[in-house]
């Protein structure tokens, strides 16, 4: 909601110095791009934010069906002026969202840092900022049923103007508390494309939750077109460098949730390298085990089993065992774990704190993510 | 009267050092190289004030603009409290001790109140468990620094450092500094304790927050670490005391190094989640400041 005009900075010092500023970048992921943004934190000219209101920049990654579209559209108007957006978009997608339909597109992901920096440049530089794509006014009208027409029961619940308001629920100690409803997702950092939870929250803590995949179980065509080419299609080496990367782009992205910037960095630097090696993961592991991230979450999310701080440290042994194969030699490459039931993953979300739910939400471990054969990819792209 | 002059640039100086320690350990983390770190702040800061400063729905317009106001007035006293040099200290306060307490109690207002005043989710939860956790490092603040208190016999900071010409407190009581900087990050809300930040709450209280209030709240956050850092270079470092180089190069030393200190533990560590914070803060924490203070009050006796 803007009232405020952007103001032009006069000052060629003040703007000499915002453009070479590492360039605040909110990534909204879409559909058949996976988490391959993640690398991005390897870039030391890139600054991925937590907010869109600290970005000069939007990037979107992969396609945008339906609510999505909409989603992404709201959060574009988030983000403080000047902005713009970029677009990941490879070739045969299609259907242009209304939040990039002005919107540059590029089409390789090795060409992003450069082309994010280009646009950032420009913006501060005085170009144009991107305009709003919705109007500037409440998402529902104020109406519905109840004594002061919010839609509630008395003076609580519903939602007016689509400002979900609070109902009184017994809580975990039997005292009864506000409960408000909110989603969570779909483009909170850190999460698998398209994933949405429904949550009602007391205070911090989650009473209830729904999982929901915006824009499709299926997730569309979830083959990474950079995993795709890495080594000879179908040679196993190329198959477990691709995995290997895989898993590092979620260590990258879990380190990151963790507050760990650096550490994100560095999984992400081994991602992209070609010629990554397993001892580079294992030098990435030990660092991670250092700062005692697994340990924090050892307990958080338990979902088939096991634990986010479990996931973690077992993405990156996968990542180990896949890199050391992709080099021919023996490494053992402990089995993926499985994918988890929407149902299951909701009920696991029930009692955690806000925190905690994010983290395993992030965590678990998704359909889209894994790089499938390039010959199944072809049978389902759209 | 004049010493009163130099309270600004203190601020401003102890902001920018807290934010390039932190820049340079983070690129030493990510195994980036350290170059044109040191106008890495600037950089940002003039981003900061070309964007649009965006408000929510309905702020509350006063705490918005209050909040990082009081923080930063908040790392002024602190800085002002602190002596930098034999005599010569901004104010000069009896009970500097008890003043740095109110202090750090203060700041915890201050941040709860950036919290509320977006009129939004995010912020208002980061709000409420930096809160329930700012309590309890409340409790640890006051055992640690009575202690420091009890050799020079004073609450005077002066004479907490005078009292350090032949050992420092760092070595008569080894717990007082490692509490006293978990004390310093948790209050501050700076990694790894950023309960009022992080990345599963968008940026937490300044999860709405953009441009030039954005950065305002930065600075004024890191003008007061930078506070806690002068304050733990007086009150366990020996303050101004050393050979060589006159006072307040000691005491600029003892300050830088804290804070490359408690930088790196940003950057190396993993946080603790609210309720872990809570509950290590009672069951672990508090008792080593309840032995910390002990020792302390027999080795003053000695």
């Amino acid at each position: 909601m803007a009232v405020s005009r952007p103001r032009p900075a006069r000052l060629a010092l003040v703007r000499r110095l915002a453009a070479a500023a590492p360039v605040p970048v909110f990534v909204a992921r879409g559909l058949g791009a996976g988490r391959a943004d993640a690398e991005l934190a390897a870039d030391r000219r890139l600054h991925l934010v937590g907010s869109p209101r600290q970005a000069t920049v939007l990037l979107a990654t992969g396609r945008f069906p339906g609510r999505l579209g909409d989603a992404l559209a709201r959060v574009h108007d988030q983000l403080p002026h000047p902005r713009t957006a970029l677009w990941w978009r490879r070739p045969g997608w299609a259907e242009v969202p209304p939040a990039l339909a002005g919107a540059a597109a590029v089409a390789e992901l090795a060409a992003l840092p450069a082309a994010l920096v280009a646009a950032h440049r420009a913006l501060v530089a005085g170009g144009p900022s991107a305009p709003d794509v919705g109007p500037d006014q409440p998402p529902q009208p104020f109406e519905g049923r109840g004594d002061h027409g919010q839609g509630g029961e008395g003076m609580m619940g519903g939602v007016p103007w689509g400002r979900p308001m609070a109902m009184p629920g017994e809580d975990r100690d039997g005292l009864a508390l506000d409960e408000l409803s909110l989603d969570l997702g779909p483009f909170q950092p850190g999460f698998p494309p398209g994933l949405v939870a429904h949550l009602r929250l007391q205070g911090e803590v989650v009473v209830e939750a729904g999982v929901e995949r915006a824009g499709g179980v299926d997730g569309g065509p979830a083959v990474d077109p950079v995993t795709e080419r890495l080594g000879e299609p179908g040679s196993p080496g190329g198959r477990a460098r691709a995995e290997a990367r895989a898993e590092l782009r979620r260590v990258a992205d879990l380190c990151r949730l963790g507050g760990l910037g650096p550490l994100a960095a560095r999984a992400a630097a081994v991602a992209a390298d070609p010629g990554a090696r397993a001892v580079d993961a294992a030098r990435l592991a030990a660092a991670v085990r250092r700062s005692r991230l697994p340990a924090r979450w050892a307990g958080v999310g338990r979902v088939g089993g096991i634990g986010a701080g479990d996931r973690l440290a077992l993405a990156l042994a996968r990542a180990e065992g896949a890199l050391a194969r992709a080099d021919g030699g023996a490494g053992t490459l402990p089995p993926a774990p499985a994918t988890v039931d929407p149902d299951e993953l909701a009920g696991a979300l029930a009692g955690l704190d806000w925190g905690d739910a994010v983290v395993t939400l992030a965590s678990v471990p998704d359909p889209s993510e894994a790089p499938r054969p390039a010959a199944a990819a072809a049978s389902r792209a759209p | 009267m004049t010493r009163v002059l130099a309270v600004g640039p203190l601020v401003v100086a102890g902001a920018y050092a807290a934010a390039v320690a932190r820049l340079a350990a983070a690129s030493a983390a990510a195994g980036h190289g350290l170059r044109g770190l040191a106008a890495e702040p600037l950089r940002r800061a003039a981003l900061a004030l070309v964007q649009q400063r965006l408000a929510t729905e309905r702020p509350d317009a006063a705490s918005r603009a209050l909040a990082p106001a009081v923080v930063a007035a908040l790392a002024a006293v602190g800085l002002a409290l602190v002596p930098l040099s034999r005599g010569w200290v901004v104010v000069d306060a009896g009970a500097g001790i008890v003043v740095w307490g109110s202090l750090e109690a203060l700041a915890i207002a201050a941040v709860y109140l950036h919290g509320w005043s977006a009129n939004s989710l995010q912020p208002l939860v980061a709000a409420y468990r930096f809160t329930a956790a700012g309590l309890t490092l409340l409790l640890l603040s006051m055992f640690v620094l009575i202690g420091v208190a009890l050799p020079a016999q004073s609450l005077r900071l002066a004479d907490v450092v005078d009292a350090q010409a032949g050992l420092w407190n760092v070595l008569r009581q080894p717990l007082g500094l490692p509490l006293f900087l978990v004390v310093a990050l948790g209050i501050t809300s700076w990694p790894p304790l950023d309960l009022a930040g992080g990345a599963d709450l968008a940026g937490g209280t300044a999860a709405e927050a953009s441009g030039p209030g954005r950065l305002a709240w930065t600075a004024a956050r890191a003008a007061l670490l930078a506070a806690f850092a002068a304050m733990g270079a007086a009150a366990f470092l020996g303050g101004w005391h050393g050979p060589w180089l006159p006072g307040p190069a000691w005491m600029a030393v003892k300050t830088a190094a804290l804070l490359a200190v408690l930088a790196a533990a940003g950057v190396r560590l993993a946080g603790l989640r609210a309720e872990a914070l809570v509950a290590r803060g009672w069951t672990v924490l508090l008792p080593l400041a309840f032995a910390d203070l002990a020792m302390a009050g027999l080795v003053a006796q000695l």
